[in-house]
């Protein structure tokens, strides 16, 4: 009885410490992740002087140093990185085409929320049209379909940059932003499969319902199921929205003169490697880009963080 | 047929004709869309892996035509391909030193952390928040911060409390590695922790108490009952990181930006194939087309498609079973 009672002892003190060595390892990754943020944005309201010459690179922003950038002169500064004409040339069916954008301030928001706001909406309600088509009318073209996303979910192709990019030349869409709208006009990858569970346990009698009631089948989806599924569509709108927000490695290749945001940002980090920009204002910059998806973050959290499972998938 | 089975047939196939006019009306333009830029780029992709690009000086024209012509030999691009793998086989070494650390560092702290917040202990709400941050800001923000970190703070402190001069931890070529690394696994800590943490709660709680009254520790529980219980949404997760493996680009454009050598210098094999794609802009540069690209293309998909079907096909074998 004693021997059992101090094996629990025992045991109780080795689930203690592993749950202890797990808290401090969270609080002290918590604190690289804060402290990081909180790094850039003091950073951002110092001055050249304070940084690399006083070495201030801790400390709070020096009122007399950074006098300036206390009054927010690093995030005027950035308006300057506005102002920029970008010259993408490539061959077009054979011939050399040459593209120009006179990137402003205007331009660059314009570009920004339209690239952000168009293709998220089209990642989270075309999904989720498709699933709830396949779904409520179980024809063979549903299976069919079903089974090439799952099949292609697994099958990794390599390399098709150069043909997707070849592909919008000949359309003469590339280096559109209507390209990049009509490539995420689909219903491919994993929300698909979010939706499709989602419909899948939902009870048909809302829709039999509504027929006997006289509805049409589009007044149906547009009326019942969509709106059913307003919660789950806006969490992934929202995701995507984070996701295209941050997006620039697309723009570099596939539409470099429709810059946006997170683009101009990276541009000006290009920049600072020649030493143009400060540690300052690149701060400011990152601020500026992080800022709207923090509030985003803040305001919607519990719909971002809302469990998304792919349901019992065997395929 | 009874007049009343011939109503009753000809309203369903009244409705029927509704229900595919309506299915058809709706999924028309996305299959197309599906047809042309999945179908089309993968064909178009094969296409060009059989293709010659040269640029006619006189006429400032890009000329294609199909290898096997004008004196090129049929698998001339695949050649080339080989060729330019050959010179710079180190992207594989880089590819797989990533992969590796995620999968034997990075998604295994992910699943202790989801345990802890699944387990609901202290603070395991507002871990869950703050792990979920490096998704939401951008990871170029988090790149810029990590590189004036490790580069001023790290200099200054260096310096002032150790009394040593030091150069940052991204330029010094001995710690470069180290650091990109170390970047990845810290950011991607919190990679999968929804997936993981959503699938944890879904395992019984009825036995997670019978082990707890039988005795079981907080590691038998883990190994026993907790990861059995999320075996099927890790063994997803393995496949897609198999699938994915040629497209890691180890964070490399947001760190160094495209420019730079150190990027070429480190590149995994999908940062190669982007800033050779990059490059190639105006579809030729130092002799790499597009037509050698796609051809480079076709023979990584041919080695990691069957990789992860094998791959698949062994996780089920030989993984946990819930049974």
């Amino acid at each position: 009885m004693a021997h059992k009672k101090q094996k629990m002892k025992a045991k109780g003190l080795a689930d203690k410490i592993f749950f202890i060595v797990l808290f401090t390892f969270l609080v002290l990754y918590v604190i690289s992740i804060l402290g990081t943020l909180f790094w850039g944005l003091l950073s951002s309201f110092k001055s050249v002087a304070d940084i690399e010459i006083k070495k201030n690179v801790l400390g709070l922003p020096n009122p007399v140093l950074s006098a300036e950038e206390l009054r927010f002169s690093n995030y005027a500064k950035l308006l300057d990185a506005f102002g920029f004409t970008v010259v993408n040339p490539f061959y077009q069916n054979g011939v050399m085409v040459t593209h120009y954008q006179e990137v402003t301030l205007g331009v660059t928001l314009v570009n920004t929320l339209m690239f952000t706001v168009i293709t998220s909406i089209e990642n989270a309600v075309l999904p989720c049209m498709a699933a709830y088509l396949c779904v409520r009318y179980p024809f063979k073209v549903s299976g069919f379909i079903y089974s090439t996303l799952l099949v292609l979910m697994v099958i990794p192709i390599v390399g098709t940059y150069p043909a997707e990019i070849e592909m919008l030349r000949s359309l003469g869409i590339y280096d559109t932003m209507i390209a990049y709208f009509i490539q995420n006009f689909n219903f491919t990858g994993m929300y698909f499969f979010i939706f499709y569970a989602y419909f899948e346990g939902l009870s048909t009698t809302y829709y039999e319902a509504a027929e006997i009631d006289g509805a049409s089948q589009l007044m149906i989806m547009l009326k019942i199921a969509l709106p059913l599924a307003f919660k789950l569509i806006m969490t992934i709108w929202l995701l995507r929205f984070i996701g295209h927000w941050n997006e620039y490695g697309t723009i570099l290749l596939y539409m470099p003169t429709q810059v946006t945001l997170a683009f101009v940002i990276y541009r000006t980090f290009i920049s600072t490697m020649n030493g143009e920009h400060s540690v300052g204002e690149v701060t400011a910059g990152c601020t500026v880009l992080a800022f709207p998806l923090v509030i985003i973050f803040i305001c919607f959290r519990e719909q971002l963080m809302g469990n998304l499972t792919l349901g019992g998938e065997k395929g | 047929m009874s007049q009343t089975k011939k109503i009753n047939k000809n309203g369903m196939n009244a409705r029927r004709r509704g229900h595919i006019i309506f299915y058809a009306a709706l999924m028309i333009l996305p299959c197309i869309q599906f047809a042309i830029f999945y179908f089309g780029v993968n064909i178009s992709s094969i296409l060009r892996a059989f293709q010659i690009y040269e640029i006619n000086y006189s006429t400032g024209i890009l000329e294609k035509f199909f290898t096997g012509t004008r004196g090129y030999s049929f698998f001339y691009n695949f050649k080339m391909a080989i060729d330019l793998f050959s010179n710079n086989v180190y992207v594989l070494k880089n590819t797989f030193l990533i992969y590796f650390i995620g999968l034997f560092v990075s998604q295994p702290i992910c699943i202790i952390l989801s345990y802890y917040i699944f387990k609901k202990k202290p603070l395991s709400g507002f871990f869950k928040v703050m792990l979920y941050l490096p998704h939401v800001i951008s990871g170029l923000v988090f790149s810029l911060l990590f590189k004036y970190i490790t580069e001023n703070v790290y200099m200054v402190v260096a310096k002032d409390i150790f009394g040593a001069t030091v150069q940052g931890i991204l330029v010094d070529p001995n710690t470069r590695l180290g650091g990109v690394l170390f970047f990845n696994v810290w950011l991607g800590l919190s990679g999968s922790l929804l997936l993981f943490s959503g699938a944890m709660s879904s395992v019984d709680e009825s036995v997670l108490e019978s082990a707890q009254l039988d005795g079981a520790n907080i590691i038998q529980e883990f190994f026993y009952i907790v990861l059995p219980g999320i075996w099927h949404t890790y063994k997803q997760l393995l496949i897609l990181g198999v699938a994915g493996i040629f497209g890691n680009q180890m964070s490399l454009m947001s760190l160094f930006g495209i420019h730079s050598d150190i990027t070429k210098e480190m590149a995994t094999i999908g940062m190669f194939f982007y800033l050779k794609t990059y490059y190639a802009g105006t579809q030729i540069v130092d002799g790499v087309s597009y037509g050698i690209l796609s051809a480079f293309g076709l023979m990584m998909t041919a080695i990691i498609a069957p990789a992860t079907l094998l791959i698949r096909r062994l996780l089920d074998k030989y993984g946990w079973s819930t049974k």
